[in-house]
């Protein structure tokens, strides 16, 4: 009986890990849905050109953007490359666009958009149990960098991701809308500071 | 290791006296001889299956909290269940089901959620260090899970519980069979618990507490042998989740385990067995927008053990045997998942002699081998001596903790914040001198028993801030300090009157005597105390139990690690605090029973939601209902 019986154990132990889906490497976008960028690196910014959707990382302490960009990542601040943006009320891509479609929101005067300020951004976590950060001064879009809440009061982090939906002015004028769908990574065991969304032009 | 039949515990339930009780209670733990609490030279509490019913508990923490005063689980990092024992961690307290090691931890914490009461005979807690026969991780002591068989030829039962504040339920159902020389015992739980907030005073923003739901599920199956030999062949499969208001996404835990043992006497005194053991712990990530669950850490267990049991003479009985072990671990927490795995194997002897009728002497010793680290010896001694309704005892014993792993091999980014860095095969075993004393009183109706624990821990595992590592930037690393020495008593008193009265009282004394130049770092409180008082009366429906149990920790003073030297600390305090829980309970017939419960009947809620504090937020009410349907 012990013969039959062990084989039986580890192979039922062996098999269990079909239940698990594999960890695939994701391409970056295909056009509409951004997937994991990796954002993680206090030190960088991330430059991502929506439209080619190709990232570029530049650090921070040595900040030349690259040519064509729209939004820029460090873990969850933003920048835009228009130095304006905002949020909205809706909660889906869809929903604002019906709402577009039905004239009921309308393009935002200049005034309505969020201006990029000049703010300072966290370079260095490494002294946070010493009860300080190092920070940098930086450009960023208030607006924009409220998509995820980062509660400190407990380590790990609280983070509480905002359901609305964003709209980005590009620098030729025109508008696209981003929804932020995750700030961790599936395909890094869950890793934070890496961002998606989905993200449709808009226009009137 | 004899057949354990429901039986045993309906014979303790039902014992008239303390005396009785101390008599017909047998315990295994200890000495891995079938001993009874009146005979057990080494200082052991058992928890029975009345006591869990009357802690009306779920799991482990549950019974352990209404029973233990030296014993607190608090919430360690992301809200992760840990427990500490008379000033030890949960990595110091060696957990066993059946005498069996469990696979998997998290912050070096057994999963206690997985450690469900529903087919639980009886709790054997040995406070000390046991690694004489039960090897690395017995450095302060062992809490033996021993589970139930089926004693009915058919056992057929279902139970549901409702809790009213966190949407707490707990549903279970169980099928036995005992049919000629065949037993087998089904148990299915299901028990949950939703996310909640606590609010500090004057905090309106709240923090969240996470929700959780298992599954259990659990089979054992008896088989008497032509030879007259017993084999029981053991399958269990655990699911655990935990999400937040945020459910983007879950963390999950699941548990595969099985095993095998066949045992038999030897002549009139001995016992020979021979058992297997597997135990799969596995952690995921689910991700419910995607439906994706992706595995990171899984710890795999493979156990072999033979065990030899002889009466030698009429005052001799020599124990001895050996276990052989393979542990594989894949982790996020090693470098890009990786893997890693170690070989263990033991050899150990002990005898049980009584030279007189008043005394009797265990002594044993027993050598661990560890493909990562190499050998451990660890001997130990315990005394017995009875005069009318006195029981003296008398121990010493070494315990061990080997480095684990993780401890080892470690190699993790925490949040792009620091490294935490394992300490390689330089890391020494923790190591455990105990002392254990005590005194015991047992006439009619009434028990009292003293214990005094000493324990000396040297080259305590932890991680330090190390300036030198990643460029100077310093990172953490697993590393050996020198430990420190921890005292605690114990009194417990107990009484069971004709009346349908029975109480139980335990206090428990706790201090960390640091070494020279250290300071107490051990958040144990100094005093806590359970209590429980029960009713029982028959009328016309069945029979009315009425318990109130509770427990109050004082308040505890001590250092925790401050400042940016990481090497300064400063001093902490967390407040006491007293919770109450009162059940009542009436059968209808012999088959059904109705339970209900106040919790937290005194409407405690902490001023702030310190990470020992009990994330409660005030009375709450639950209603049970138990069936034995066969």
């Amino acid at each position: 009986m012990l013969r039959r019986f062990l084989p039986v154990v580890i192979l039922l132990l062996c098999a269990c890990d079909s239940i698990y889906d594999e960890r695939e490497a994701e391409p970056l976008t295909d056009g509409h849905h951004f997937r994991n960028i990796n954002a993680s690196r206090y030190t960088h910014w991330v430059y991502v050109n929506l439209q080619k959707g190709d990232t570029t990382s530049v650090s921070v302490s040595n900040d030349l953007p690259p040519e064509d960009w729209d939004i820029a990542l460090h873990r969850y601040d933003i920048k835009t490359r228009s130095g304006a943006g905002m949020e909205t009320p809706y909660l889906s891509l869809d929903e604002l666009k019906q709402a577009v479609d039905e004239g009921t929101f309308v393009r935002p005067a200049a005034d309505d958009w969020v201006r990029d300020v000049e703010d300072s951004i966290v370079v260095d976590m490494s002294h946070m149990m010493d009860g300080y950060l190092v920070y940098a001064p930086s450009h960023r879009n208030p607006a924009l960098s409220h998509w995820v809440n980062v509660d400190m009061r407990s380590m790990p982090p609280l983070y509480t991701m905002s359901e609305q939906v964003y709209l980005v002015l590009l620098a030729d004028s025109s508008c696209v809308a981003i929804r932020f769908t995750g700030f961790t990574n599936p395909n890094a065991y869950g890793a934070k500071g890496y961002v998606s969304f989905d993200v449709e032009g808009i226009s009137w | 290791m004899p057949m354990v039949c429901l039986a045993v515990t309906e014979e303790t339930d039902t014992a008239q006296t303390m005396k009785d009780y101390y008599l017909s209670t047998v315990t295994v733990t200890a000495t891995r001889t079938p001993k009874t609490l009146d005979n057990t030279p080494v200082v052991t509490r058992v928890v029975t299956a009345e006591d869990i019913r009357k802690a009306d508990a779920t799991n482990i923490r549950d019974v352990l909290l209404a029973e233990l005063p030296g014993v607190e689980f608090t919430y360690a990092m992301n809200q992760q269940l840990t427990m500490s024992m008379q000033g030890l961690g949960g990595m110091a307290v060696l957990i066993l089901v059946d005498g069996e090691r469990l696979a998997g931890e998290t912050l070096d914490n057994t999963d206690y959620l997985r450690l469900n009461m529903a087919d639980v005979e009886r709790i054997e807690i040995v406070k000390g260090a046991a690694s004489a026969l039960y090897g690395s991780n017995a450095v302060g002591a062992v809490v033996n899970i021993i589970t139930k068989s089926s004693c009915n030829p058919l056992d057929v039962g279902m139970n549901t519980r409702w809790g009213s504040r966190y949407g707490e339920q707990r549903h279970g159902g169980k099928l036995g069979i005992h049919k000629g020389k065949v037993t087998s015992l089904l148990n299915v739980q299901y028990d949950k618990q939703n996310p909640y907030h606590v609010f500090n005073l004057g905090d309106t923003a709240g923090f969240p507490v996470y929700g959780n739901r298992q599954w259990n599920v659990k089979e054992k199956l008896m088989l008497h042998t032509p030879s007259g030999g017993q084999l029981t062949a053991r399958g269990g499969y655990y699911f655990h989740e935990r999400r937040s208001f945020d459910d983007r996404q879950r963390d999950r835990a699941r548990d595969f385990s099985g095993g095998l043992r066949y045992t038999r006497t030897v002549g009139e005194e001995g016992a020979f067995e021979l058992s297997y053991t597997a135990d799969r712990y596995d952690k995921s990530d689910y991700y419910p927008l995607t439906d994706k669950d992706y595995l990171d850490y899984k710890n795999v267990q493979h156990g072999v053990r033979g065990l030899l049991r002889l009466g030698l003479a009429d005052s001799l009985t020599l124990t001895m045997g050996g276990d052989a072990m393979s542990d594989f671990l894949m982790t996020y927490q090693f470098a890009e998942g990786g893997t890693h795995s170690q070989l263990t194997a033991d050899a150990f002897v002990q005898a049980d002699w009584l030279p007189h009728p008043q005394w009797d002497i265990v002594a044993g010793v027993r050598t661990d081998w560890l493909s990562h680290y190499g050998s451990v010896l660890t001997p130990k001694l315990a005394v017995l001596f009875r005069t009318g309704c006195w029981r003296l005892r008398a121990g010493y014993a070494q315990g061990f903790r080997a480095p684990t792993l993780k401890e080892m091999y470690m190699d993790f980014n925490m949040a792009n914040i620091f490294n935490i860095y394992g300490g390689g095969e330089a890391l020494k075993a923790e190591k455990s001198h105990s002392y254990t004393l005590s005194g015991e009183y047992v006439k009619n109706n009434f028990s009292l028993t003293v214990t005094g624990l000493y324990n000396a821990i040297s080259d305590e595992i932890t991680t330090l801030w190390d300036r030198s590592l990643d460029g100077g930037r310093g990172a953490m690393r697993y590393t050996n300090i020198p430990g420190t020495r921890l005292v605690s008593v114990e009194v417990t008193g107990a009484a069971r009157f004709d009346t349908g009265f029975s109480g139980k009282v335990s206090y428990a004394f706790f201090r960390e005597f640091p070494l020279p130049g250290a300071v107490n770092t051990a958040d144990t409180r100094p005093h806590a105390l359970t209590a429980q008082v029960d009713y029982k009366c028959s009328w016309k429906p069945g029979q009315l139990t009425v318990v109130l149990n509770g427990r109050y920790l004082s308040e505890a003073r001590f250092y925790t690690l401050a400042g940016s030297d990481y090497e300064s600390f400063e001093p902490m305090t967390s407040p006491s605090y007293t919770l109450w829980k009162l059940l009542i309970m009436q059968t209808f017939g012999k088959r059904a029973t109705m339970t209900l419960g106040v919790d937290n009947l005194w409407d405690y809620r902490p001023r702030t939601y310190l990470y020992n504090s009990p994330y409660t937020l005030g009375r709450s009410f639950s209603l049970g209902l138990s069936i034995d349907i066969l």
